[in-house]
């Protein structure tokens, strides 16, 4: 009690300062005022005399108010709150400082933070849901292959009967399919097929009507569907009539029963839910491929829920040795990526490389503002401020400019964050739910303590130089004009390396702006603006259907998309292939080719071996897009038969192979991939089928492809030196499964048209036109070629002006630095430069003086800088062949040395303009 | 009331007058200064604006608490009340107290 007591009374007396003086100024009054009455009443005094004695008993006031001020604890405070205004007034008298050192710090701490939550949120994600840690999902991954097995509608039956620890454990799946209300276009949604326990797992309830039921899920239960919250503001503007509403999803229909709040999008990305039915029992590896998930009972932990998944994952592997010895089933949150918290710090260290080479840069301004205060600091310390309430106060001052640039870093990492998010999910719509827009409570809390170490960094180590030297030191230098601070090795050093990385950074700069220019410069070889591309899903294959007449099913809706969109006016012809010219996406393969036997290149040994892009079309995608074939022949319909093995090749390549095969021509020639295990393609072809590594995990041996044609560059890919890269063009039947991975996947549907405003006509018609050939196609993303080209751009500008404006801002940061260097040598030596001055030195001797160390510097860091980034460009570290980069990158450091001059001597003008404009006599006086 | 001139209360002596007193019934700081001088027959005087900070230390550490209160003439003043960890002090004190002025007794009266 005495304690709580205590406790309450010191925190009323902190936090009620204003209260306090109050009642203290109250208490003294009427204390007075007592005593003057009784003096009166005693003595019978007037009233004049009797106040003026009891005034006199009291003792001095102000000095009593004074002790009762520190005994509440709160001369810290009002020692804060000055430090915090003369923090806030360094900011404005040292504008330069504030501007570019706090960019530095916003940078450095926006980025720190930033990936921080970006990484929080996509390797250890907060599940948005009511209890969401509770939520797991149940993965099986076949450790002889490393791949996960999802095969396992067999073992969640199993999970069902046996599994104790987790409840409502249930499966998903999910599509995107064309939700079809009346006559209104069709709405491309991600449906999640989802059995009524894994909806329930959720415990979100629905604003609207019902969730999904056990009977729901039954055989022969009529079909419903729950619909997301935006889906029903779509499709119904809202309306609470949409309860019981039939609607199309694809080509099934089903009644609307309820609809869900607002952001949710359980349990992925999804936005409608219909019952996913499962039999009563299935053989093992039999059905589709299902995502498991549940809820942890309660008082469980995940390490118990796994502990006895795993009991029942190995009786199975026991029981079941053909197909489940490798597999091992595990509980994991839902989308978590990395489980161990001291991996997921690790991707954090990097970026917090970034954030001690900027305190260190701004250490060194913050430590020549120090020096440039030693008068002051040494007076305070003559009028009795400890060491301590000095360093104190210089870190106040480095966490108020800390604190600002961290606002300003939040600010900037909070939008650039939820522009990345927003537009990911509106190109693909493929960001899971929890990953949301906005920082999180956790990062902020981060940041507040990167910002103070930060400042910590910043301020302590030129505090305690500054406050090393004793007060008489300080007091006799300042009475001489001299100054005790030096720049010693340690910031000599850290402005050196700064100078060094600026002379890193500009030929860097320069070479990405150069090359993100190059490839920018598209000169594209046919009517790109003629041209809709948009990607083209299929629903999945139902369970029932064998691969083969899945294909045979997709092949079919294919060939009568095809069929259909010919029809329309002004479309000239419809193609398809994996990948939209210039857009993002390709499969980057390494691929060793050998000349024909016989061909012009004589030697029977001389192979090419490069890596390449590898693109797969249909057979008439290059003749629809008018690409002349310069020599062999172009793709004809028999190349699309997988057996086939015809590969056309563009002009890149050729020019590449001729270079390397010493002026043969690539036509005729065989062609392999390295095998894929050690170059993963980029698309998966489980749905299909097909798949590139055999039953037991060894990676298959690639096949050999027969060059039979060379087609014009389409222009539209440059490289970093503004030349098309090498392209290597599969034929395939769209839908059909290829062989060694080359199938055509993701499907990219590619229409050409006569002009400009047809294109964008039919790019806004398709999607219905689309959903008309069959409920079970939709597009998305449908628009004219450039116009994916610029969607690429604008995430390669953005990028480049990053680079830019990071060199620019360590260019001023270095200029400053040089700055405060000189800025400190001239106040060191005002004594010397007028003794010089009197003795007649020529302003030009003084100068170079006073210049000649910033001027070696400067000059030291830009040879180290330039001299590390010529030897790595030497070992092959640079764009192209070294005996092209290093006169290259020479060049750039020509260009880089006079830029650094220039800057060094603008940061040099006002602190040699001081030292001419010394007087000699004012100097001298002192002496 | 004594002729003499009153004595300063002793340094460290303070608390333990300031507790006695309010041990009797809750008052004001002038209340307080008053009825030391009066109960100590006007031997003591108390340095009345150093009473102050002294009622905040034992306040602070939770030995009487305060609040306002309205006087017999109808003024509002800050009242004072021992707690009882104030009460279980104040017994220490004299404890203490008294043992301290016994030993003291003895070494004055040793000639």
């Amino acid at each position: 009690m005495t304690l709580l007591d205590s406790a309450r009374t010191r925190l009323r007396l902190l936090f009620a300062r204003r209260a306090a003086e109050s009642r203290m100024r109250n208490e003294f009054q009427f204390h007075i005022e007592m005593e003057t009455d009784a003096l009166m009443h005693a003595h019978g005094l007037a009233r004049d005399e009797a106040r003026r004695r009891a005034l006199a008993a009291f003792g001095g006031v102000e000095t009593h108010a004074e002790t009762m001020r520190d005994g509440r604890g709160l001369a810290w405070l009002s020692g804060l709150s000055l430090d915090l205004k003369l923090g806030a007034r360094m900011l404005v008298k040292y504008p330069m400082l504030t501007i570019a050192g706090g960019l530095a710090l916003a940078v450095a701490i926006g980025i720190g933070a930033g990936w921080y939550d970006l990484m929080g949120k996509v390797l250890a994600p907060t599940i948005p849901l009511p209890q969401g840690e509770r939520l797991v999902a149940i993965e099986t991954q076949n450790i002889l292959t490393n791949e996960p097995e999802a095969r396992v509608a067999h073992d969640l039956l199993d999970w069902r009967r046996d599994l104790r620890t987790i409840q409502e454990i249930g499966a998903w799946r999910g599509a995107r399919r064309n939700l079809l209300v009346g006559r209104a276009a069709p709405d491309a949604i991600q449906v999640a097929e989802i059995t009524a326990a894994a909806f329930r797992a959720a415990q979100v309830p629905p604003i609207l009507g019902r969730g999904l039921l056990d009977a729901d899920e039954r055989p022969g239960a009529p079909p419903v569907v729950v619909l997301g919250y935006d889906v029903w503001q779509r499709a119904f503007s809202g309306r609470p009539d949409a309860l019981g509403t039939t609607v199309q999803l694809g080509n099934a229909t089903a009644t609307v029963i309820g609809v869900m709040p607002e952001d949710f999008a359980y349990p992925v990305n999804h936005h409608a839910w219909t019952p996913l039915s499962l039999r009563a029992s299935y053989a093992p590896l039999e059905g589709g491929a299902l995502s498991i998930i549940g809820r942890l009972a309660p008082g469980v932990t995940h390490a118990q829920a796994d502990a006895e998944l795993r009991v029942i994952g190995e009786r199975a592997s026991a029981a079941l040795p053909a197909t489940h010895a490798h597999l091992r089933p595990r509980v994991l949150p839902p989308g978590l990526l990395i489980d161990d918290l001291g991996q997921l710090a690790m991707t954090n260290l990097p970026v917090l490389l970034v954030l001690l080479i900027a305190c260190t840069t701004v250490g060194t301004l913050i430590y020549a503002r120090t020096a440039t205060r030693e008068g002051e600091i040494a007076l305070r310390s003559a009028l009795g401020a400890s060491r301590a309430r000095i360093v104190g106060q210089l870190f106040v001052e480095a966490l108020v400019l800390a604190t600002v640039a961290a606002a300003v870093g939040l600010f900037a990492a909070d939008r650039l964050l939820t522009w990345g998010i927003e537009s990911v999910d509106r190109s693909s719509g493929d960001v899971p739910f929890w990953i949301t827009p906005g920082l999180t409570v956790s990062t902020m809390v981060y940041a507040a303590g990167l910002t103070i170490v930060c400042a910590g960094l910043l301020s302590v180590l030129p505090a305690l130089r500054a406050t090393r030297a004793g007060v008489q030191t300080h007091l006799a230098n300042r009475g001489s004009g001299g100054a005790t601070l030096r720049f010693g090795r340690v910031w000599t050093g850290a402005m050196l390396v700064q100078v060094a990385l600026t002379a890193i950074g500009i030929p860097v700069a320069m070479q990405g702006a150069l090359e993100a220019t190059r490839k920018l410069h598209v000169r594209a070889a046919f009517p790109m603006q003629d041209i809709v591309a948009a990607q083209l899903d299929l629903e999945p294959r139902f369970e029932e259907e064998t691969p083969a007449a899945s294909e045979a099913r997709q092949t079919k809706l294919i060939a009568a998309l095809e069929r259909r969109l010919t029809e329309e006016p002004g479309v000239m012809a419809v193609t398809f292939a994996d990948r939209v010219p210039g857009g993002l996406g390709g499969r980057r393969r390494v691929a060793r080719v050998e000349p024909a036997a016989g061909g012009s290149t004589g030697a029977a040994g001389t192979a090419y071996e490069d890596d390449l892009i590898a693109s797969v079309l249909a057979p008439g995608f290059l003749a629809a897009l008018d690409l002349p074939i310069v020599a062999g022949r172009g793709f004809e319909a028999r190349d699309g038969d997988p057996r086939a093995r015809a590969i056309v090749v563009n002009e890149a390549f050729a020019r590449a192979f001729s270079r390397q095969a010493s002026g043969g021509s690539p036509i005729g020639g065989r062609l392999r991939y390295a095998s894929s295990g050690s170059n993963s393609s980029s698309s998966s072809s489980s749905g299909s089928g097909s798949t590139s590594s055999s039953a037991n995990g060894e990676a298959s041996v690639e096949p050999w492809y027969e060059i039979v044609g060379i087609v014009r560059d389409l222009g539209v890919d440059p490289d970093d030196v503004g030349e098309e890269q090498p392209f290597v063009f599969h034929a395939a039947t769209p839908g059909a499964a290829g062989i060694g991975g080359m199938t055509m996947s993701p499907l990219r549907l590619h229409v050409r048209v006569q002009d400009g405003p047809a294109a964008q006509a039919i790019a806004a018609r398709l999607p219905a036109i689309v959903a008309g050939v069959d409920a079970a196609l939709s597009v998305r993303g449908a628009q004219p070629v450039d116009a994916w080209i610029r969607d690429r751009h604008e995430g390669l500008a953005l990028q480049t002006a990053a680079l830019a404006g990071v060199t620019l801002l360590v260019l001023c940061l270095s200029a400053l630095g040089i700055f405060s260097l000189v800025s400190v040598s001239v106040s060191r030596r005002t004594r010397e430069i007028g003794l010089r001055a009197a003795l007649g030195a020529h302003p030009r001797h003084v100068l170079a003086g006073i210049l000649s160390r910033a001027i070696v510097l400067m000059g030291g860091g830009a040879a180290a800088g330039g001299g590390l980034l010529l030897t790595a460009v030497a070992f092959g570290a640079g764009p192209s062949t070294p005996a092209s980069d290093v006169p290259l990158f020479a060049g750039y450091l020509g260009m880089t040395s006079l830029i650094m001059l220039a800057a060094c001597l603008l940061a040099c003008i006002g602190p040699a303009r001081r030292a001419l404009r010394i007087n000699p006599i004012d100097a001298l006086r002192d002496i | 009331m004594s002729a003499r001139q009153p004595i300063e209360a002793f340094r460290g002596s303070l608390d333990l007058l300031v507790l006695k007193t309010l041990s009797l019934s809750p008052t004001h700081g002038w209340g307080i200064s008053q009825r030391v001088r009066q109960m100590s027959n006007g031997e003591f005087e108390v340095n009345q604006g150093s009473l102050y900070p002294a009622l905040q230390r034992l306040e602070k550490d939770g030995l009487i608490t305060s609040d306002w209160g309205v006087t017999d003439n109808n003024r509002q003043a800050r009242y004072y009340r021992l707690t009882a960890a104030g009460r279980r002090a104040l017994d220490q004190e004299m404890e203490s107290w008294k043992r301290f002025a016994a030993a003291l007794d003895i070494v004055l009266r040793t000639s």
